[in-house]
């Protein structure tokens, strides 16, 4: 009976030690923040820290990189001291720009990622770009004054964007734009490309359990500190972002450690006699393409993410299919415009209607 | 002899069905009950609107670098109208569940429904 | 002497009852890992009946604390000490109404619930979150099929027991 007494308070002390443990563990609290006046969106963080303090000073390191790269990647402002995207337009077919890596970065990633997606998302496409970009800014404006850019006006427009004439000296860190007119627009890319180099630089600064979203850009870093094992992802219903609905989520994907990017017709657009004409060009047509709502591409890097959902988007189903399955590791989701709902096999396993589960 | 059944057993019975039914009723209620949206302008909480106790449809305008008018009534809340050049904020349409959020990148304003959703860490839109 | 035996005789039948609750797929329902229906209330039943209050509470600790050693973690090893402590207590309390007020199911539909309480507000606790309470009423309705079940099993084995005048 003594023996049984000793062992009883030799367990007692092992309860007390035991629940000690789990509070130092789950010790991290969940926060959030949310930003504007980078990369023309809302900036969300949301983390798992171990105390407010902790995760703001995160916070505070990845929005102040968010704006730098912001300036670097913009192509409507210029900054003093800085030599952007827009400088390197400015100097089309004058003289080469010297530039700051992350710019030699992106280009020479999307010059290379061109070529390997059926060359339809196009850094050079700027020309184009900036023509739509005034013809809908105008529309939001004035709705009465909405119309289509006329299309010899884009025609000419295009005859300026062979990318094989961006140059890019990797050694002098310069990029040259070899003819006047030409322009790059790194709309398709900059956000994920952005997104992921913050997303690396937090992890390596010790944030391990976070998710940052840039606007239809989510890259999710470890898992959540909490009894869950993943992460969850709301994929919004195109149909319910018409501003009269409530809006709605078509469902949730469970994921850890990886990136999902939506392309999607249903927010930067305008309408011309009752059709919506959105942002995501097709090159070879020079108008919105119309194959899809929305493509939700899920791949680790943020930055491939982006551009492929982008490529995705800009392809008809078995092409992009096709390009989506010759991708290690990236799974797809495609929202047709009748509504139906196609998606890699990986993809479906994550959803939860399909049946995914947030502890597996 | 271990099984006769005395009247405790039924009230034990009884309460266990009470304090089952009385937590169904106390989480259904608080479920939908305690959305709280924040207007955050400049990365400041300018409003606090708890949109359950909203009986009357409210407008808040924001005269700033743009017009905007936030509509808020019972249980949600919207950018109503802006004259910003996007038109995002707006076609984001109602917010209602804990979590969701809306935008006027232009003009500045964040509207956010407080709280957390059971499984949804994030939306991606 | 023969208490410790017995005690250490219902510890390791308390534990395979543990690993047999492992087949129930509780989680499918209730998400929340560590959650058990509590099968091993048999055994603190019993050990209440047949022995008494502080070597019932010394079973329970132990077989919490080797079954979460062999397939458990820290989480459902504090969720299992809570439930089977807070069983324990409520049917240590009824027993003293045992024969007058209430009978053996009265007890361990009694000690099933408050393990099922203990648990829910123990994950709240650990999840930081009262959002877990949504399980709760689940959790009730189940406690009294589980009562009902340990009522069954144990008084038959002490009606047995009584048979054969051990």
């Amino acid at each position: 009976m003594i023996l049984l007494k000793r062992f009883s308070a030799l367990l007692l002390a092992f309860v007390l030690l035991a629940s000690a443990c789990t509070s130092t563990k789950s010790g991290f609290e969940k926060y959030s923040y949310e930003f504007l006046g980078a990369f023309d969106t809302m900036i969300q963080f949301i983390g798992y820290a171990q105390s407010k303090e902790q995760f703001e000073n995160f916070v505070t390191k990845g929005r102040n990189r968010f704006f730098e790269l912001h300036k670097l990647y913009d192509i409507y402002n210029s900054y003093e001291g800085i030599n952007n995207i827009k400088t390197i337009n400015d100097n089309a077919g004058i003289k080469p720009v010297e530039v700051r890596q992350e710019i030699i970065d992106i280009i020479v990633f999307s010059k290379e990622w061109h070529k390997k997606t059926g060359s339809k998302v196009n850094i050079a496409l700027g020309p184009v770009l900036a023509i739509w970009h005034r013809f809908r800014e105008e529309a939001n404006k004035d709705p009465s004054a909405a119309r289509l850019p006329d299309i010899e006006q884009l025609k000419k427009a295009s005859e300026k964007t062979d990318i094989s004439k961006v140059e890019v000296d990797e050694a002098k860190k310069t990029v040259y734009l070899r003819e006047p007119g030409m322009s790059l627009d790194v709309g398709a890319v900059a956000k994920g490309f952005a997104t992921e180099i913050v997303a690396k630089e937090l992890a390596d600064a010790g944030f391990q359990s976070f998710i940052i979203s840039s606007g239809g850009n989510v890259r999710a870093v470890g898992k959540p500190m909490d009894n869950r094992s993943k992460w969850g992802i709301g994929i919004q219903d195109p149909n319910s972002a018409s501003g009269v609905q409530d809006y709605a989520n078509l469902d949730t994907v469970f994921v850890d450690d990886t990136s999902m990017v939506t392309s999607g017709d249903y927010q930067r657009y305008y309408v011309v006699n009752g059709q919506m004409i959105h942002h995501l060009i097709d090159p070879s047509t020079l108008m919105p393409a119309n194959y899809y709502r929305a493509v939700t591409i899920m791949t680790k890097d943020s930055g491939v993410a982006d551009f492929l959902s982008s490529a995705a988007f800009l392809l008809p189903y078995d092409k992009s299919r096709a390009l989506v399955e010759s991708m290690e590791g990236a799974e797809a989701l495609w929202i047709m415009p009748d509504g139906t709902i196609k998606a890699t096999d990986a993809m479906k396993k994550a959803m939860k209607k399909l049946g995914g589960a947030r502890n597996n | 002899m271990f099984f006769k059944l005395k009247a405790g057993d039924i009230a034990v019975a009884a309460l266990i069905i009470a304090i089952a039914a009385a937590n169904l009723a106390i989480f259904m209620h608080s479920s939908e009950g305690s959305a709280t949206a924040l207007i955050i302008k400049n990365g400041k909480v300018v409003q606090k609107l708890k949109l359950d106790d909203i009986n009357k449809r409210i407008e808040i305008e924001y005269k700033d670098k743009h017009n905007i008018l936030i509509a808020a009534e019972h249980g949600r809340i919207r950018f109503e109208k802006s004259d910003c050049p996007d038109q995002v904020c707006v076609r984001t349409g109602w917010l209602s569940r804990p979590g969701q959020t809306a935008a006027c990148v232009p003009g500045g304003i964040i509207i956010k429904i407080q709280g957390e959703d059971s499984d949804t860490d994030i939306i991606l839109k | 002497m023969k208490k410790v035996a017995l005690s250490g005789i219902l510890v390791s039948m308390a534990i395979i009852l543990a690993y047999v609750e492992r087949i129930f797929p509780v989680g499918l329902i209730v998400p929340l890992p560590g959650i058990k229906l509590g099968l091993a209330n048999i055994i603190t039943l019993f050990a209440l009946f047949y022995m008494d209050v502080k070597s019932a509470f010394t079973i329970n600790i132990l077989r919490c604390f080797i079954a979460s050693m062999l397939f458990g973690s820290i989480t459902s090893f504090i969720f299992s000490v809570s439930g089977a402590v807070a069983a324990l207590a409520v049917m240590a309390l009824l027993k003293a109404g045992y024969g007058r007020y209430f009978s053996i199911i009265g007890i361990s539909i009694g000690g099933s619930a408050a393990h099922n309480i203990a648990q829910i507000f123990m994950a709240s606790l650990v999840l930081k979150s009262t959002a877990v309470f949504a399980y709760l009423t689940v959790l009730l309705a189940a406690s009294l099929a589980t009562g009902l079940l340990t009522a069954a099993v144990c008084g038959s084995v002490l009606a047995h027991i009584d048979k054969l005048k051990l």
